[in-house]
């Protein structure tokens, strides 16, 4: 049976966008971790599967006043997530042990209406049959299962480390409903210690203080999805991106206008 | 009783079935495998199964090295991952992370590979190894008996290695080839400051982390310096200068931005020195006895910036003469203070003549010595024992046309020269050129005749010293953490078949065991040396070599995945250094740059309304081979842009009636390429940016007209220009949407 | 050649005219077979579908062709229920119609799926809180109900009223279709609301999403509301056109007037609830989550005409026209107003399906479009063209119109 209790661990990651360089390491680390294929050269930007997308974003104005932040966007694991209730076919799923929103393909009859429903574009589908160039799959990831062409497939906050910790907590004889420490593939891969991992319900732990930072933001916080990736930027016009445009626009949120 | 089957009965005994069986657990069963089955697919990749293991290694994507733990998954290397607190880099690039594809690239050849470049079907053909080494080996044996050494070259890519120690030894019993090796951006910046000293065979080794203020001349430091991210000074780091025409990543990081025209480096910092001499530093002794120290010409530093005040280079600059005087004087302030070159290092070398204003500022900071940030360290070759013979010679020494057969090492895949570059030393159609390369692509395999195909990363072992620029002088080796492909060859084997089909005896010591000795060796050359640490990726302990009794325990730790260090050790004294050049002629050299690079740049046959700049992709190296997961950040998300992506702002690109997108025609006086608009508002007007680096997402681009260029570097001129990075250029709308 | 088959007292034209007719909807259906076979073998990239179009040209028209085939469900309604017995003339067509929609729609649908083998797993894993759940449940239900309600249409058929059984099967079934109008009525009821409710209930979509009235947002009720309002008079275009290509007289003109005003009076409540929802949602939904409803009109392709068109041209001027008595019974204008009222309601699925997904969330998205490929088209052609065929077919065989042969007054047509 199932001992966990629902209220101790909810995993959540804080990205530091004063550190971040859109360097796309976190991409790629993503990639090979879950085992996301990649598709022909003929799929472009809106076809492609970057379950970490890296997106440029800038302050709209011309040189030399122009500024550039690169915003990596996971999937956001809304507490109040868009796309639970939508899909049909029960394909995804809450964890309420972890707080981690699952996607199950083998489940998912591809009808996208999740990705319909996600504000932050974090859901990607398989418009193409993934194939490997030949002898790839020799370097796929056994923890993670490839998934099939037709199907919906995101960020699960690499849901096959966090298997590999809980069977390493349980060879370890530490008790089922302690909560396990890992880190995820783009928190390991990031050069530079922008992304951070962890539970935040843990008292006194990092997320938890890096929450609490005057320079942290939510992405469409106002939509009421209560995401679990937080942003930090000192940045009063970066911290402003996390609103809708045209909030943005005339400058509401903190800090002076167009910073 | 008589048994009366009628229809209806049968019917209600069908309908009692129905009803029934739905009570079994049959139809249930039935629909759950259904459910099953639906999910399994035989075409579904199936990945490798095993106990889950660790290597270590280095990786050999580019120069610098990083530390690399492999995951294996059986005999299976599946995927690369950093390694917390690795002396080189405690971190991977896309580049590096993605090296385990590297072994199972579509373009890998499983074969000696050959085609016919002029002939109707140029596509590569699996041939018989033998009489392909033959053939060569019969070129060969021509070359040296009628004592034309001088028709055969190597180009190494990456020298220092013992590799190149191969190389040249075969050359030397071939009767003295051509040695030849191609810097990129950090190797000339490095070759340049080795230009301003007495001293032979040394290297400059700036460490930005001893640094108080470091000014940077547009390299991207927010991807790091060799490897090492540079906080920013909130965050306790240095006083981050930043001299970048574009409002870049690292521009914004900084304290300080210089926004500096494209092309005035050389002024701008000479105008720097300028204002240190004359004003900042006028009272220093030492600083007025490096001002006044006469070159063999009899000219002085002093005197050849006299033609560099801040007010005259303020216009060529963009830069106001109080921006160009505060930044002197800040870094004259701020000492230790460190001033970098290179640029962006994907666009080529920066230029001697900048490289060697630049490296100026630091003499004159005094940043070369125990207390500045500057160190030097000796040269790789100096600290191994490098044979001298045949000299390493630059790719643009070698006479165009001149050569029989050309030998590419490939073992990287990516390379600061083009294909064109190479072909043009060739003899005519007569000319070879044989790739030893795991690829049909790449720097090497792009331009090859032939393909002698040898191990994927991973698949040898290799050594990777220390790059250039970098702080420490290191060494390690790239151990072997997969299982060899069995159609590829080790390329020391090659050369001992080369070697033995031109009719020479090959050495003992020959072929593969040839280089393991050689790694042995230098192994016990550190060891004898007894100086500096050894770095353990298994357990994250330092060990200093001095306790190494054995030179076998430090080969043992360099192959399990071990780095060497050392701190840089030289001194250099006021005496050894020639502000100048060691002939004086860089005086001459800056003043025909004193209306910055741009406008030296051949404009022939061209308006040039645009400034070009060649820029860096994920990796300074033009034409390379990249994992195919890299695609992620090319086509899939346009985070790295493509060579086919031309950068420009918003208000240049509408002013040439172009939106997003669009495609376009951009001719240089070297050539033309098609590209799409990006719109990059970080760019100055009238300024154009193009990624020379790799670039997967050109793969499935034809070229829609024999005159558009593939490479970058040809298209802005390098094999006539030993500086390409900035080229004068035209754009016009292009009409058909196959840009 | 087929005079047997062809009910006795009907004049219907020669076999080789009407195959004749038959062969530009049979290369269409082509076109769609082809496209739907390249979409089965090679997966959905033949699509010009991406990761923000998850939706797009068969979204549009399965609940375009679902909310005009709802003229089945409500005249049945209207005739057995509420016994209105002047919409029995165009109750055959009325069901055709429905069973053509909702087949139509159930195919394209199998196609947009990504894995269409799996398509029964919403009924093996259904998610109850699931929109898409409560409309695939319930549109599999009405087919069969509109099957059952077919079936003896077809088994009036003058040579399969000869086989023994068939009529009293369709004896049997007639008497219980008052029992199916009901069930039909309460199934499609929800699923026409559910199809509203997919896109209301999008708390991350500030465009689509609608303030809730007890369980369901407010798009539950305007779709179905809608979708009665245009479903008779998109059959009173069907017969029209019937009419018009056979040149035929099939039903009294004041069926069609009837079914015209039915369609006013029901869209002229429909716009003053779709104006009240607009006001809110502009008012107190959007600034809720943060947006400006000017924000999403700001785009070259959705201008604040699309608002404009949805309420006046295609809302207000139709019911104008419908809601009165005189012109109604004019030709002329009844078309008009029936066109505007189907048409108006094919925009507004279009607009939530589209405008929903190319509008940004994050304030650095961008503005996109999407145009359909020629694969998608070929579906949609096809699914049209299954229709006409259909339709055909049942035209020349079975005895649609109750009134046709009293009302015979020219020759010619199919």
């Amino acid at each position: 049976m199932e001992t966990h209790s629902k209220a101790t661990v909810a995993y959540a990651m804080v990205i530091d966008l004063d550190k971040c360089v859109g360097c796309g390491t976190c991409n790629v680390a993503c990639a090979i971790e879950n085992n996301v294929s990649v598709p022909p050269s003929e799929a472009l930007e809106n076809r492609g599967l970057t379950w970490m997308r890296t997106q440029r974003v800038d302050n709209g104005k011309a040189w030399p006043d122009h500024r550039t932040v690169t915003v990596p966007i996971p999937c956001q694991h809304c507490e109040h997530a868009p796309c639970i209730h939508v899909c049909p076919v029960t394909a995804v799923q809450l964890d309420e042990s972890t707080g981690i929103i699952g996607q199950i393909p083998t489940r998912c009859m591809g009808c996208r209406y999740c990705m319909a429903a996600c504000p932050y574009h974090a859901r990607y589908f398989n418009w193409f049959d993934p194939t490997w160039p030949e002898g790839l799959q020799d370097t796929l990831n056994p923890d993670v299962a490839p998934r099939m062409r037709g199907v919906a497939e995101k960020c699960n906050f690499c849901h096959g480390r966090l298997d590999r910790a809980r069977e390493l907590a349980a060879a370890e004889g530490r008790p089922a409903d302690e909560p396990v420490h890992y880190t995820p593939a783009c928190a390991e891969a990031c050069p530079h210690g922008a992304i951070t991992f962890g539970n935040r319900l843990e008292e006194g732990g990092p997320i938890a203080a890096l929450e609490k930072k005057p320079e942290a933001f939510l992405l469409l916080e106002a939509l009421g999805t209560a995401p679990k990736v937080t942003y930090l930027s000192r940045e009063p016009w970066i911290r402003r991106i996390g609103l809708s445009r045209l909030d943005r626009v005339r400058g509401h949120g903190d800090g002076p206008e167009g910073a | 009783m008589t048994l009366d089957l009628t229809r209806r009965s049968l019917l209600k005994f069908m309908g009692g079935a129905a009803v029934g069986s739905m009570l079994s657990p049959l139809p249930w069963k039935l629909l759950d495998d259904a459910a099953i089955w639906t999910q399994n697919w035989s075409w579904i990749a199936r990945p490798p199964r095993g106990p889950v293991s660790h290597k270590y290694t280095t990786c050999q994507l580019c120069p610098i090295g990083c530390g690399m733990r492999a995951r294996l998954i059986g005999a299976s290397f599946v995927s690369a991952w950093p390694v917390a607190g690795h002396p080189a880099a405690g971190m991977l690039c896309p580049l590096g992370l993605a090296a385990a594809q590297m072994r199972y690239h579509p373009s890998r050849v499983r074969g000696v590979a050959r085609r016919d470049r002029t002939g109707a079907d140029p596509a590569w053909r699996i041939v018989d190894a033998d009489a392909t080494i033959g053939e060569l080996g019969q070129r060969l044996a021509a070359c040296r008996s009628r004592g034309a050494a001088d028709s055969v070259a190597i180009v190494d890519l990456r020298p220092g290695r013992s590799m190149s120690r191969l190389y040249r030894e075969f050359l030397a019993r071939q009767g003295g080839g051509l040695y030849v090796t191609a810097p990129d951006g950090w190797q000339a910046s490095a070759a340049a400051f080795a230009g301003l000293a007495t001293v032979a065979a040394l290297a400059p080794a700036p460490d930005p982390a001893r640094a108080r203020t470091v000014l940077n001349f547009g390299a991207p430091l927010t991807a790091g310096w060799r490897g090492h991210a540079i906080t920013p000074h909130a965050a306790g780091g240095p006083l981050l200068i930043q001299v970048d025409p574009a409002a870049s990543i690292t521009a914004a990081r900084a304290d300080r931005w210089l926004p500096a025209r494209p092309g005035s480096e050389a002024p701008v910092a000479l105008a720097l020195a300028h204002v240190l001499v004359f004003e900042a530093l006028a009272s220093d002794a030492r600083v007025n006895a490096l001002a006044d120290l006469p070159h063999q010409n009899g000219s002085t530093l002093r005197m050849a910036l006299a033609d560099f005040a801040p007010e005259r280079v303020a216009e060529v600059s963009g830069l106001t003469p109080a921006q160009l005087r505060d930044t002197a004087r800040e870094l004259a302030a701020g000492r230790p203070a460190l001033v970098l070159g290179v640029g962006d290092a994907g666009g080529g070398p920066l230029g001697a003549e900048e490289e060697a204003a630049i490296w100026n500022l630091n003499l004159l900071l005094g940043a070369v010595g125990p207390d500045g940030a500057l160190g030097v360290r000796p040269a790789d070759t100096a600290l191994f024992d490098e044979p001298a013979a045949p000299a390493a010679r630059s790719l643009s020494d070698i006479p165009d046309g001149s050569l029989d057969v050309l030998l590419v090492d490939g073992s990287f895949p990516g390379a600061p020269v083009s294909a064109e570059q190479l072909r043009r030393k060739l003899r005519g159609a007569g000319g070879l050129l044989v790739a030893l390369s795991p690829y049909a692509g790449g720097a090497a395999g792009t331009p090859a005749d032939v393909v002698l195909p040898t191990f994927a990363p991973g698949e040898w072992v290799d050594d990777v010293p220390a790059p250039a620029l970098s702080a420490r002088a290191s060494y390690a080796w790239a151990t072997a953490v997969a299982v060899p492909a069995p159609f590829a060859l080790h390329p020391a084997e090659w050369l001992a078949r080369l070697e033995a089909a031109s009719g020479l005896v090959v050495p003992v010591e020959g072929g593969k065991a040839g280089h393991e000795a050689e790694l042995k060796r230098r192994a016990g050359v550190l060891q004898a040396r007894g100086s500096g640490q050894v770095f353990d990726p298994a357990d994250g302990n330092t060990t200093d070599v001095a306790a190494m009794s054995d030179p076998d325990m430090l080969a043992g730790a360099l192959a399990r995945g071990a780095h060497w260090s050392d701190k840089a050790t030289l001194t250099l004294a006021d005496r050894d250094l020639r502000p100048l050049g060691t002939d004086g002629a860089m005086a001459a050299h800056w003043r025909s740059l004193a209306g910055g690079r741009v406008e030296a740049a051949h404009t022939a046959g061209s308006a040039g309304s645009l400034v070009l700049m060649a820029g860096g992709g994920l990796a300074p190296t033009a034409g390379a081979i990249t994992a195919p997961v890299l695609n992620k950040l090319y086509r899939e998300s346009g985070l790295q842009p493509g060579s086919r992506q031309l950068a420009i702002s918003a208000t240049t690109a509408l002013a040439h009636g172009l939106k997003e997108g669009a495609p376009a025609l951009l001719t240089t006086p070297h050539g033309r390429r098609r590209v799409r608009v990006r719109f990059d508002n970080s760019l100055p007007p009238d300024v154009a940016r193009l990624a020379a680096g790799p670039d997967p997402s050109d793969m499935g681009d034809p070229a829609a007209s024999p005159d558009d260029r593939t490479d970058i570097p040809d298209l802005c001129g390098a094999a006539d220009r030993p500086v390409w990075r900035l080229v004068r250029a035209d754009l016009q709308e292009a009409h058909d949407g196959n840009a | 050649m087929d005079r047997h088959l062809i009910q006795r007292g009907l004049d219907r034209t020669t076999l080789p005219r009407f195959l004749l007719w038959l062969l530009p909807w049979l290369l269409l259906a082509a076109w769609g077979g082809t496209s739907a076979t390249q979409l089965f073998r090679d997966g959905l990239y033949h699509t010009n579908m991406d990761n923000r179009f998850a939706f797009g040209l068969w979204i549009i028209l399965d609940l375009a062709i679902i909310a005009l085939g709802a003229g089945a469900f409500f005249l049945g309604f209207m005739t057995y229920l509420l016994r209105r017995h002047e919409f029995k003339q165009v109750l055959n067509t009325a069901v055709i119609v429905g069973f053509v929609c909702y087949s139509g729609a159930i195919v394209t649908l199998a196609i947009d799926v990504g894995q269409p083998i799996r398509a029964w797993f919403a009924f093996w894993h259904a998610n109850v809180h699931s929109m898409l759940t409560e409309v695939t449940f319930c549109i599999t239900c009405y087919l069969l109900v509109l099957l059952i309600e077919y079936i003896p249409i077809v088994l009036k058929n003058r040579r399969l009223r000869t086989v023994p059984g068939a009529a009293v099967l369709e004896f049997n079934l007639h008497k219980l279709m008052v029992v199916f109008a009901g069930v039909g009525a309460f199934l499609s009821f929800f699923h026409q609301g559910s199809l509203g409710g997919m896109f209301g209930v999008l708390n991350g979509r500030p465009f689509a999403y609608r303030e809730g009235v007890g369980i369901w947002p407010t798009t539950f009720f305007l779709f179905i509301w809608s979708a009665i309002s245009a479903g008779p008079s998109f059959i009173m275009l069907i017969t029209m056109i019937v009419q018009a290509v056979t040149r035929k007289k099939l039903v009294d003109d004041f069926v069609l007037s009837r079914l015209g005003r039915l369609s006013g009076i029901l869209l002229s409540t429909y716009i003053i609830a779709k104006v009240a929802d607009t006001v809110v949602w502009i008012m107190v939904t959007l600034p809720g989550k943060g947006f400006d409803a000017a924000e999403f009109y700001r785009s070259d392709m959705f201008g604040a005409w699309v608002l404009f068109l949805e309420l006046t041209v295609f809302g207000l001027l139709p019911a104008t026209i419908l809601l009165n008595r005189r012109r109604v019974e004019k030709m002329p204008w009844l078309i008009a107003g029936g066109f505007l009222t189907c048409f108006g309601v094919a925009f507004n699925r279009f607009v939530f399906t589209l405008q929903t997904l190319s509008v940004p969330t994050m304030s650095f998205d961008r503005f996109m479009i999407y145009w359909p490929s020629q694969q998608e088209w070929g579906v949609l052609a096809g699914v049209f063209a299954y229709g006409v065929i259909l339709y055909s077919l049942s035209f020349r065989y079975l005895n649609l119109f109750p009134r046709e042969r009293e009302l015979q007054t020219t020759t010619g047509g199919n």
